[in-house]
């Protein structure tokens, strides 16, 4: 148990690295000057020192236990919602109510954005927060219908459940539309690009406008790691958990994973910054109905299987 | 060696950099631009982001107080750069090659977070007098003694900004009279304290008069577009900004992210003395890069922006229909710029796509007219109602003519047509 419950902090952080070189190369790529991947494996790491060794800042008549009470739950928020994901046959935490845990703990990232917004005192910053509370109405509905329909088929808000239902067919398949919706808010939780938004740069960084040193590290690190989390996620839910011919199920997980990463960063440099103002339209007109019809469907599917 | 000195001498190799852009010096921003992006370094997007401050340009004295206010907010370790009016490539080139091994400096890295730390210990700070910088310390490399045409001053920046730490207790009220004088200075540009941060998400400023913590205004309450009861916020917008133009300030009342009254001008409009306008084609591809890094969408912004330079070059705009091709093909892009507008029914979307194919036509070698550029006066006005976004992307797919504003009653009075 201790030894898995350090791995889960320490498998994080590499994905993290690897999410960010990834992300690295990709925007390289996308800008016209291409970077090694040598390069782009050491920027991240780069990154960090510059921000360890940076000093921190803080703006007049700020709120500096909000701003950090944000930044903490941030990253508290996303090792919670990944304890739930099985790294192999087991997860850290095997609750009965899996999923929802899991939602739960992202939605803490609400609070966490719009205190990091809101702490400092700066407009920009607070504009940013604003965005990321407008994101989250935009976004959750759909995404919650499209956990609950995988729920819905396995007849279980536990993951291990989950996965064991996908022992036959994995639920992309039975539910494309729902992965769909859950890839997208996947980047709309964690306001990774195209949604953005809260921490745009025509806004200056947005929620993180002011923020410097450990400060931004730890911000843009939290950010990240619920991006992992959401990612790891898909695995268990739609992705056939461990199932997979020939490896372990651990490689599978992380494969997977990995691969849901991959899609994420692309998404991201494929497309410009998707706004609420915009977004919330599709989300509530196309988005919601589809996922209903969704877990309709896979209602009627489980029904005629004779399970329930 | 100790470990500090290795881990800021590996930070120190990609710099981030706060660029101030000066009105009339388009080609020095451009220029600037380019170098630091062909070193793979980032642009910073706001203060606390920044590694260094480089200001492209003489700045008058409204800017240069808003450059004070920045370096003020910016954390150590920390480099500033001055670039005159007249700074050459060579002159640009030889102090980003000493960049990372000024900001490498422990001892001056020290120093600097000193000389910030004081600054945000103490809210009221007088304002820092700019003849202080550059006098002090070890600057073997003062090159502006080769004559004030060629004035490429190098801050490497100290405790010449606000006072030391250890000053407490009797200077204090030193300090406020200092601060009641130089409001009372700059009282008649008549917008109170927006003239001192920069960047916009700043309240650096202190008001005397108010009885909230760090002396902030508090909002002011009045029914938004819907009627609804939201409170106020006044905010100058720029001149600091990402992809936003030089010295262009927008002051706008700000009711949750909707603009409900603004203001815009141009600082040191008086000042103004226009360079070489920049050639047609360069500006068109500026202003693409701009709506796209406006709209979020870095990859193609940068290679806009290398078409750009290419242009200014004279070099062949290899890879022009495939960015252009890519733009067009974009729903999500248009999803996100159509109707945003000024309510005369010419939207982002239509701006930008007016940009693209001026951008067609100067590539197949036709001539193409100016196009039309907003007056400054009507740019104010126009964005009320508009949406934070929304007075972005405006702002940036009109591209008011804040280089050649060469007079303070307009920014329409140049002739049109130059090249």
């Amino acid at each position: 148990m201790s030894a898995t419950t350090l791995l889960l902090p320490a498998l994080m952080i590499a994905a993290v690295w690897f999410l960010a070189a990834l992300d690295g190369a990709l925007a390289g790529r996308a800008a016209g000057r291409p970077v090694g991947p040598a390069a782009a494996a050491v920027e991240p790491v780069r990154a960090t020192v510059r921000l360890l060794v940076g000093q921190r800042r803080s703006t007049l008549a700020a709120d500096g236990l909000l701003r950090w009470a944000g930044i903490v739950s941030l990253i508290v928020a996303a090792v919670l919602a990944a304890a739930v994901v099985p790294l192999g046959e087991r997860p850290l935490v095997d609750l009965s109510v899996g999923v929802v845990w899991f939602n739960a703990m992202e939605v803490v990232a609400w609070a966490a954005v719009w205190l990091v917004g809101w702490g400092p005192n700066g407009a920009l910053s607070l504009v940013g927060g604003y965005r990321f509370v407008a994101q989250g109405l935009s976004y959750e509905l759909p995404h919650m219908f499209a956990i609950i329909t995988a729920a819905l088929a396995a007849g279980s808000l536990r993951i291990t459940d989950i996965v064991d239902a996908q022992a036959g067919l994995w639920f992309v398949v039975l539910m494309p539309a729902a992965f769909v919706a859950y890839l997208l808010s996947a980047a709309a939780m964690a306001f990774w690009g195209p949604f953005d938004a809260p921490v745009a740069r025509d806004t200056a960084g947005g929620a993180g406008s002011e923020l410097a040193g450990v400060d931004r590290l730890l911000f843009a690190g939290g950010r990240r790691l619920l991006l992992v989390a959401a990612a790891a996620m898909a695995v268990p839910l739609f992705l056939g958990g461990g199932h997979g011919p020939w490896l372990p199920a651990w490689a599978w997980v992380l494969l997977k994973t990995a691969a849901v990463l991959v899609v994420l960063v692309w998404l991201r440099h494929r497309l410009p910054t998707i706004r609420m103002d915009r977004w919330a339209e599709i989300s509530w007109i196309v988005l919601v109905p589809l996922t209903i019809v969704q877990a309709l469907v896979v209602a009627l599917v489980v029904l005629a299987r004779g399970g329930m | 060696m100790d470990l500090t000195a290795v881990l800021l001498r590996f930070a120190a190799g990609v710099p981030h950099v706060l660029l101030v852009a000066v009105p009339g010096r388009p080609g020095l921003r451009m220029d600037t631009e380019l170098l630091i992006r062909r070193r793979g370094w980032p642009e910073a997007t706001s203060p606390a982001e920044a590694d260094v401050l480089l200001v492209a340009g003489h700045p008058g004295p409204e800017l240069g107080e808003v450059v004070e206010s920045l370096w003020r907010g910016i954390p150590a370790p920390r480099v500033r750069l001055d670039l005159g009016d007249d700074a050459t490539t060579a002159h640009l080139e030889r102090l980003l090659d000493r960049l990372p091994t000024r900001l490498a400096d422990v001892r001056l890295a020290r120093e600097e977070a000193i000389a910030a730390a004081a600054v945000s210990d103490v809210a009221d700070e007088s304002h820092a007098a700019p003849a202080q910088h550059g006098e002090h310390g070890e600057h073997g490399e003062d090159t502006h003694a080769a004559g004030h045409e060629a004035h490429l001053n190098e801050h490497s920046g100290h405790a010449g900004d606000g006072e030391p730490p250890d000053q407490g207790g009797d200077t204090a009220h030193g300090r406020h009279e200092h601060h009641e004088r130089d409001h009372a200075e700059h009282a008649d540009s008549g917008s109170g304290h927006e003239d001192d941060s920069g960047h916009a998400g700043d309240h650096q400023h202190h008001h005397m008069d108010m009885p909230l913590p760090g002396g902030l205004a508090m909002a002011d309450v009045a029914e938004d577009r819907d009627g609804l009861a939201l409170d106020v916020l006044h905010l100058p917008l720029g001149p600091v900004l990402p992809d936003w133009p030089a010295g262009l300030v927008i002051d706008v009342e700000l009711q949750g992210d909707v603009i409900s009254s603004a203001e815009a001008r141009v600082l040191d409009v008086a000042e103004l003395r226009p360079s070489a306008p920049v050639a047609a084609a360069v500006r068109d591809l500026d202003v693409v890069a701009r709506v796209l890094a406006v709209a979020g969408w870095p990859g193609p912004a940068a290679r806009a922006r290398d078409l750009r330079d290419r242009a200014r070059a004279g070099e062949p705009a290899d890879g022009l229909s495939g960015l252009l091709r890519l733009v067009r093909r974009s729903r999500v892009l248009r999803l996100m710029l159509r109707r945003v507008e000024f309510g005369d029914g010419v939207d982002v979307a239509e701006l930008l796509e007016r940009r693209l194919a001026r951008i067609e036509a100067h590539a197949a070698g036709r001539t193409v007219g100016e196009p039309e550029r907003p007056v400054l006066a009507e740019l104010g006005g126009r964005l009320a109602g508009a949406e934070f976004t929304a007075a972005r992307l405006l702002v940036a797919a009109l591209d008011p003519d804040v280089d050649g504003a060469a007079t303070p009653a307009g920014l329409r009075d140049r002739e049109p047509g130059e090249r």
